[in-house]
C-alpha cells in the first residue's frame, strides 16, 4: 500500500511539475488520450483467467502530454491504467516520462537524446502496443509481444538515441537504447509462477535497431538487437536458488503498404540462457524461435479486415516439446513448448475518435501462456483452445 | 494531344495539383521531396534557422488533403496517421495542426510564423509563400 501512494504521489508530482513548466514557460502543450473497454474469452487457458466465461479484464486507459520548452527540449509523460487479467499484472503505470533533447538538426538529418523513462522504439509496434487504435489488433501476435513480458518490452529508465536521415536513399530511422525496467514482485509471479517467492531485477538491457524505408518505395526493412541480463534473488528457505538469466534477441521485420493492403512480418531468434534457478549448478542454453505474419485490408477509410499466422516454439532443436515435456518428467505436457496461431478480426471506426474491434484466435500450444516456469497446468488442459475478444475504443 | 498527355504523365509537377506554402518568415525558397517528407511525417521540427515548423493539414477525411498526401508526400494517409499517433502517443513527437477547412488553413499559416500546408494549384494568392518541391 506504502508503495502503491508513493507512486501515486511521484506521478502526480510528475505531471504537477510538467503543468507548471507549461505555464510558467508559456510553452507548447499537447495532451492527448484514450479509453478503451473489452469482453474476453480464452476458454480451457489461463491466459486471460481461470474461469470459464467472458471476462471485462480488457481495459486500457492513458493520459499524456508533450511540452516543449524549446525548439530543441521537450518533456513527455503518460501515465496508464491496464487490466488484462493474467496478462500482465493489472493497475496503474507511469508509462514514460523523458526529457527529449533535439541535439542536431538540419533538413536531411536529425538526432534526439531521450533520458527517463522511455518507450521501446524498436519493435514494429512495441512503442504502442497499449495503445488500441494503433495496433493491427487486440491481442497482439505473441511471438514477438508475449503478453506476460510487456512491463519489461515495453520500455526502460535509462538513455536513448534516435537519428534519422531523410535523403535520396529514402528514410533511415537508427535507435539505440539503454536501461533497465524496473520489476515488481508480481510481475515475478505473474511471468514466474505463484511459488517464486524470490525477486528477479532486470540489470540492463541494451537495444539497436535500424529501418529504412527506400525511396518511392511501399516496402520498409527493420532489423533490431537485444542484449540483456536478469538476476534473481532467492530468500533464505527459497526452493529457487540464486540465478542469472541472459535473454539475447535479433529480430527482422518487413511493412509493405499500398492503398487498401497492408503486410508486415517479424522474425526473431530468442537466446534464453540461465545459470542457477531450478538448482545452484543448473545451467541452460536454449534458442527460441518465432515469427508472426499479418495481413489488414482496410475495405473503407472505416472498414478494416485482419488475419494473422503466428509461430513460436521455446526450443528451435525441440520444437513439439519432447524433450521439454521429457525433462519435466513427463507432468509438462509437450504443448507448452509451443504456440501456433491463426487471428482474424474487424474492426470498424463509427468516428475518427470512436473504433469497435472483434477478433478470433485459434490456437495450438501454450508456450506463450504465463506463468512459465511453473505453468499452470490445472487450467491449461488442452492444446487447441480459442481466444475471442471485443474493444470499444475512444481517443481525445 | 498525345505529347501533352505524355509530357504531363512524365513531369511530377505537372501530376501535382496541390502546392506547398510557408508563411512568408520561412527562410526557404525550395525543398527537396524527401525532405518535405520529412517535414510531415513530424520527423524535421526545424527550419535551418532553428525557428520551429508549425506543420498544418485539413482532416484526414478532405479531398485535398488527401490528393496532397499522395501526390507531394508519396504516403497514404493512413499512413501519415499511423505515424503521427506512434509519435505523440510514444511522447517523441507532436502531431500536426488540424485546420477545420482551407478558410482556416489560409488563415492560420497567414498568421502562424514558421507555418507550412497546402493548397490548390490554382489557388489565388493569400499571402503566403509557395516552395518549389524538388524530385
Amino acid at each position: 500500500m506504502t508503495t502503491k501512494y508513493a507512486f501515486a504521489t511521484a506521478v502526480a508530482s510528475c505531471m504537477s511539475i510538467l503543468l507548471q513548466l507549461s505555464w510558467a514557460q508559456d510553452a507548447n502543450v499537447e495532451w492527448n488520450g484514450f479509453v478503451a473497454q473489452g469482453l474476453i474469452n480464452a476458454k480451457h487457458s489461463s491466459f486471460v483467467n481461470n474461469d470459464e466465461g467472458w471476462s471485462a479484464e480488457l481495459t486500457e486507459l492513458g493520459l499524456n502530454s508533450r511540452i516543449s520548452l524549446s525548439p530543441s527540449f521537450s518533456l513527455a509523460g503518460q501515465v496508464v491504467y491496464l487490466n488484462g487479467g493474467n496478462r500482465y499484472p493489472p493497475g496503474m503505470r507511469l508509462d514514460y516520462l523523458f526529457a527529449d533533447w533535439n541535439l542536431y538538426n538540419s533538413l536531411d538529418w536529425q538526432a534526439n537524446i531521450y533520458i527517463g523513462r522511455f518507450k521501446n522504439q524498436h519493435w514494429l509496434y512495441s512503442s504502442t502496443r497499449d495503445v488500441p487504435f494503433t495496433r493491427p489488433s487486440i491481442v497482439l501476435p505473441q511471438s514477438v509481444y508475449f503478453d506476460a513480458f510487456r512491463d519489461i518490452a515495453v520500455g526502460s529508465d535509462g538513455i536513448a538515441m534516435q537519428a534519422r536521415h531523410n535523403g535520396d536513399v529514402g528514410d533511415v530511422t537508427f535507435n539505440w537504447s539503454w536501461g533497465s525496467a524496473p520489476i515488481s514482485d508480481q510481475q515475478t509471479r505473474t511471468l514466474l509462477g505463484a511459488a517464486v517467492r524470490g525477486s528477479v531485477k532486470q540489470d540492463f538491457v541494451h537495444q539497436a535497431s535500424v529501418y529504412w524505408q527506400p525511396a518511392m518505395s511501399r516496402l520498409t526493412f527493420g532489423v533490431s538487437l537485444l542484449d540483456s541480463n536478469f538476476s534473481y534473488t532467492a530468500l533464505v528457505d527459497d526452493i529457487f536458488a540464486p540465478a542469472d538469466f541472459t535473454v539475447q534477441r535479433v529480430m527482422a521485420n518487413v511493412r509493405y503498404q499500398l492503398e487498401k493492403w497492408e503486410f508486415s512480418t517479424e522474425l526473431q531468434q530468442e537466446r534464453l540462457l540461465i545459470d542457477g534457478f531450478f538448482a545452484p549448478q543448473f545451467h541452460q542454453d536454449q534458442m527460441g524461435q518465432g515469427a508472426y505474419l499479418l495481413a489488414q485490408y482496410r475495405h473503407t477509410s472505416q472498414l478494416k479486415w485482419f488475419m494473422a499466422l503466428d509461430y513460436m516454439v521455446l526450443n528451435k532443436d525441440d520444437r513439439r516439446g519432447t524433450l521439454f515435456s521429457q525433462n519435466s518428467g513427463g507432468t509438462v505436457p509437450a504443448y507448452f513448448a509451443y504456440q501456433y496461431s491463426v487471428g482474424t478480426g474487424l474492426s470498424y471506426d463509427f468516428t475518427p475518435t470512436l473504433q469497435l474491434s472483434a477478433e478470433i484466435h485459434w490456437m495450438e500450444g501454450t508456450g506463450r501462456v504465463a506463468p512459465v516456469v511453473i505453468p499452470n497446468l490445472a487450467v491449461n488442459t488442452r492444446e487447441y483452445w480459442q481466444l475471442y475478444a471485443v474493444q470499444l475504443m475512444y481517443r481525445f | 494531344m498525345k505529347s501533352w498527355l505524355l509530357l504531363c504523365l512524365l513531369t511530377p509537377c505537372w501530376l501535382s495539383a496541390t502546392s506547398v506554402v510557408v508563411n512568408t518568415s520561412v527562410p526557404l525558397d525550395a525543398l527537396t521531396q524527401p525532405q518535405l517528407r520529412g517535414i510531415f511525417t513530424m520527423r524535421q521540427t526545424q527550419w535551418p534557422d532553428g525557428s520551429p515548423i508549425t506543420v498544418v493539414i485539413l482532416p484526414a477525411s478532405n479531398e485535398l488533403h488527401q490528393r496532397f498526401s499522395r501526390e507531394q508526400l508519396r504516403l497514404f494517409p493512413y499512413q501519415l496517421n499511423n505515424i503521427w499517433d506512434k509519435l505523440s502517443f510514444s511522447g517523441i513527437g507532436n502531431r500536426p495542426v488540424v485546420a477545420e477547412d482551407f478558410d482556416a488553413m489560409l488563415r492560420i499559416l497567414s498568421n502562424t510564423p514558421g507555418s507550412i500546408g497546402y493548397i490548390e494549384q490554382q489557388s489565388p494568392d493569400a499571402g503566403l509563400k509557395e516552395l518549389r518541391i524538388d524530385y
